[in-house]
């Protein structure tokens, strides 16, 4: 079934060149990802709980003579990504309805392909092919439909990205072939394998840290934590709504899927020596973030720095190696996949109609278009953090996991403030963007259905995991969980 | 034994009607290349049906596996090199026969280079290839940049088979034989002789030469800029391929003897760093899309040092595997240099901006092989750098494989370049729409279908070489 996942977007966007109009490329591209975000739900609900665990493995050799096969499984940490990914990439072809262009839809087809693969990629060499495979397609969409200065951020993201990937693939070679030699037996780079022989790097901690370095190199990029996160802000504002929303709500969670998945069950010692610079990069991404922030006068720029500050509380959930941490880091990731990934697209609606993304030219954008206005209301309260919604969730769980852990409780106590600043920034625009009077200039023609119907799943998931968190963290817990028990077990700590 | 004899006199016997009936082709260019065309395909079903069938020659040649994997993808690589010329037969009037002829004997010559047990049948292939490569880059005589490429390749052609050349006669004075096996023996059985490691220096050098390693490589750019354009297809994939599998088979064979391995390595471990580094540094600032691809394919035989340098089998096995990859990417991007040269786009960088507008196929076809150059998943140029970096890791080259992969990371900045231009830039003049011809779009597809093939599936192309390897005397050589 995954392997439709992945096949299917993979196929569809071959097919889409052949096609000679551009209605049939548009119309393929619904209805696969229609498809896909239907069958990536249905594996989310028939994954057996009570047996946790990677279910519907796939493995095939591929290339065995380097031992690299092709090995795919969901756990309940990469389900609710595999979905996100399928309806976010729906919701994105919807809401760029109007955009000519087949190859576009193509490329987006592709990229869902790629991230699928990438989460449910359980080989290593797999997962590489599809994180370094995910650049290509985005390069394209910022680089020829984004905004005035694409090319240069388009350039930007694929140099930083790759500087990324490079040592990632590095590491993963390294770690692979050292633990061959160290185990005796042939290489592989099943992760399960791998896991399993990883307690043999205790006796090179040196290299582990490297090599650990080496996987943090790709996925802090990615994340982006400060500061790395330089290429973020150029390739949000340049891309179009579409490529926003999947940056935002699937592309920066391979950063810290990534670390969860990779660094914590790979290389718990060296995790546990580095957990303070990980706790000081996510607190000053979560403060300078939320800070530069402030000072944006673009709104998607601004949304990006918002990005910037919420993805530090993954980070610091991550740092901070509690379970509740982690939990939180998660439930965080899939909130601010759902969030930002609305906020982006309504931004992006709002900016079609104004032609511009200049905060001061917008003004009482809720009296001019209701429905609009309070979607964005919503979403950018989301942003905020309110509770009700699934961002407040997040971020309180993953700063409690910070408290919980003495080594992490001065930083969680500054990151509070970070929820202030962004909290202030958050009203600051609603107060700026949505209330008053409508100028003159300001736009009236609301929402199309079409539109609404793109933004109203967003809307639903954001408040029902907000509201019902037993939806979601049953889920979280059951990958979650094992995750952190191995992680104790090998450095021999019992964390709080 | 019988089918290798009869592909590398399938290769001699066509270029020579080539030659002999070269006036009364003159006037049928499509003739010229057909004939070419086929003698290479037949080539080729002979070189694969040899496959497995090991003996020895005389003592001189070996058949089988290798001479078979080496022998076939020569073939192809002639094959594609004429499919390509094909493409525009009207534009290699000035001596059909001959032109067509060449590209026959260079895969002759390289089939004997790879195939070759003794030092000498290796310097002879190496010259064969050498001297046709020598007429085909100076192919446009009325043309002063053919000519000065002709003439710069030449002089410096000339120099390294001099150093090739004295490097065997001191290691006949060191080994007392010119066949691989022998020396070998007397390798093993004797301690280094004083003459042993000059020799092999100047052995490097020449290979060095011909593989254009740095600091070895200051005439390939001239000489690519300066030929035919699907000259320079075949000079930068064709004599390549064919040097790194006879060096890996020559070194691994013949010097693979404890303290004088280390010797080799130690010396391709450097050659390997500055070429990768230096050919993408100097690949950077280039202007003109084949000095840009010239420097490239200097970094890109780094890439396949790196393997080398590993004197294992595995490390010879991705050698060999990149280098295949290479050759059918590089002659697929040559030949799109060429058809759009045919349809009128010049040379210059700023002549591809807003391509994929004015001829969308090409342009495809063209970025899916620099994407491959660069080494983007899914393509034959990612798999090849996979596992040359594995096989680099896995004998503790943790440094050099970290250096390569960062390369990676240069290369990938003038590629993408070229794929900005292509696609994000606007066209500078009215952006017309640009006609080619079925058969270059056949000759893109074709090594298009093998890039994106090899790139999906590696895993057979890698187990035939494990074969190749296993069966040849190389694998007897090499403790593992």
């Amino acid at each position: 079934m995954i392997t439709i996942l992945i096949a299917l977007p993979l196929l569809a966007a071959g097919v889409s060149t052949l096609f000679r109009d551009e209605r049939s490329s548009k119309w393929l591209a619904l209805v696969v990802s229609g498809l896909t975000t239907l069958i990536s739900l249905g594996l989310w609900l028939g994954y057996d709980l009570d047996r946790g665990g990677f279910q519907y493995l796939t493995q095939v050799a591929w290339i065995p003579g380097v031992g690299v096969s092709y090995l795919v499984g969901l756990d309940g940490l990469s389900l609710p990504f595999v979905f996100l990914t399928a309806l976010l990439t729906l919701l994105a072809v919807m809401t760029e309805w109007k955009r000519d262009g087949k190859a576009f839809f193509a490329l987006f087809l592709l990229l869902q392909a790629a991230l699928t693969g990438a989460f449910a990629a359980l080989d290593l060499i797999l997962f590489f092919f599809a994180f370094e495979l995910g650049l290509i397609p985005m390069f394209f969409i910022i680089g020829i439909w984004g905004y005035e200065e694409r090319r240069y951020a388009a350039m930007k993201f694929l140099l930083y990205s790759l500087v990324g990937s490079v040592l990632l693939l590095a590491a993963i070679l390294a770690t692979a072939s050292w633990l061959a030699a160290a185990a005796g037996g042939p290489i592989s780079f099943d992760l399960r394998v791998l896991i399993e022989r990883a307690p043999l790097l205790a006796a090179a901690p040196t290299f582990a840290l490297l090599a650990c370095l080496g996987f943090l190199a790709a996925f802090l990029i990615k994340l982006p934590a400060w500061p790395f996160h330089t290429w973020l802000p150029h390739a949000h504002t340049q891309a179009p709504t579409a490529g926003s929303m999947l940056l935002a709500g699937v592309l920066l969670k391979l950063g810290g899927y990534g670390i969860i998945r990779f660094n914590l069950t790979l290389f718990p010692d060296a995790m546990l020596t580095l957990q303070p610079l990980l706790a000081t990069l996510a607190v000053v991404g979560i403060l300078y973030g939320g800070y530069v922030a402030l000072g944006q006068s673009d709104l998607k720029r601004l949304i990006a720095y918002s990005s910037v500050n919420h993805m530090g509380f993954v980070l610091l959930g991550v740092a901070s190696l509690t379970a509740l941490g982690l939990h939180g880091a998660v439930y965080q990731m899939i909130a601010h996949g759902v969030i930002t990934g609305l906020l982006f697209m309504l931004v992006g609606m709002l900016s079609k109609r104004t032609h511009t993304r200049a905060i001061a030219a917008m003004k009482g954008v809720y009296t001019a278009m209701p429905v609009l206005g309070s979607l964005l209301w919503l979403a950018m309260l989301g942003g905020a953090g309110a509770p009700g919604m699934a961002g407040f969730i997040g971020e309180v769980v993953s700063l409690m996991g910070a408290f919980a852990n003495p080594a992490t409780a001065v930083f969680a106590a500054l990151a509070v403030v970070g929820v202030l600043v962004n909290g202030g920034l958050m009203f600051w625009t609603i107060q700026r963007v949505l209330q008053g009077e409508p100028g003159s200039e300001t736009p009236k023609d609301d929402l199309s259905g079409l539109e609404l119907a793109a933004a109203v799943p967003l809307v639903f998931l954001a408040i029902l995991w907000g509201l019902w968190p037993p939806s979601l963290s049953p889920y979280i817990d059951s990958a979650v969980q094992p995750i952190l028990a191995a992680f104790e077990a090998t450095v021999r700590v019992v964390l709080p | 034994m019988i089918l290798t004899l009869l592909a590398l006199l399938t290769l001699l016997v066509g270029g020579s009607v080539l030659l002999l009936f070269a006036n009364a082709l003159q006037k049928r260019p499509l003739v010229a290349a057909a004939l070419a065309l086929g003698s290479s395909l037949v080539a080729l079903m002979f070189f694969a049906a040899a496959f497995g069938q090991e003996a020895t020659l005389l003592g001189m040649i070996h058949t089988g596996g290798l001479t078979s994997l080496g022998g076939s993808l020569l073939s192809l690589i002639a094959a594609l090199v004429a499919l390509g010329a094909l493409a525009n037969p009207g534009k290699y009037r000035a001596g059909v026969g001959e032109f067509y002829a060449f590209i026959l004997y260079t895969a002759l010559g390289g089939a004997l280079m790879v195939g070759a047990n003794n030092l000498l049948l290796l310097f002879l292939g190496l010259e064969l290839v050498s001297y046709s490569t020598y007429v085909l880059v100076g192919y446009y005589r009325d043309d002063r940049y053919s000519t000065e490429a002709a003439s710069k390749y030449f002089t410096l052609g000339a120099v390294s088979s001099a150093f090739l050349l004295y490097g065997i006669s001191l290691l006949f004075g060191a080994g007392g034989s010119l066949y691989y096996d022998e020396i070998a023996a007397a390798l093993a059985a004797a301690p280094a002789h004083a003459l042993l490691y000059p020799g092999l220096a100047l052995l490097l050098v020449g290979f060095g030469f011909k593989l254009a390693l740095v600091p070895f490589h200051a005439w390939t750019p001239d000489a690519y800029q300066g030929a035919p354009t699907m000259v320079a297809a075949l000079l930068s994939v064709g004599p390549k391929a064919a040097a790194v599998i006879a060096l890996g088979n020559l070194l691994l064979t013949a010097f693979n003897a404890e303290g004088v391995s280390f010797i080799w390595q130690q010396t391709l471990v450097v050659l390997a760093v500055l070429t990768m580094t230096i050919g993408n540094l100097q690949a950077l600032g280039q202007t003109n899309i084949k000095r840009l691809l010239g420097y490239s394919s200097v970094a890109q035989l780094g890439f396949v040092a790196v393997g080398l340098a590993t004197g294992t089998l595995p490390g010879f096995q991705a050698a060999i595997f990149y280098a295949l990859g290479y050759a059918f990417t590089n002659i697929g991007a040559f030949t799109a240099v060429a058809v759009l040269r045919d349809a009128g786009v010049g040379d210059e960088l700023d002549h591809y901006a807003g391509l994929a507008k004015r001829q969308p196929i090409v342009a495809l076809l063209f970025t899916l092989f620099l994407l491959s150059l660069a080494g983007v998943p899914l393509l034959v140029g990612f798999a090849g750098k996979l596992f040359v970096f594995q096989s680099a890791m896995q004998v503790g080259l943790i440094v050099l494989a970290v250096i390569a992969l960062l390369n990676t990371v240069l290369a990938f900045f003038y590629y993408f370049r070229v794929i900005v231009a292509i696609w994000l830039s606007p066209a500078a003049a009215p952006a017309s729409p640009l006609a080619v011809n079925a058969v270059a779009v056949t000759a893109l597809a074709v090594s298009a279908l093998l890039v994106v093939a090899l790139g999906i599936l590696p895993a057979p192309a890698l187990e035939l070489i494990a074969q190749a390897l296993e069966a040849a005397p190389v694998g007897l050589m090499v403790g593992r």
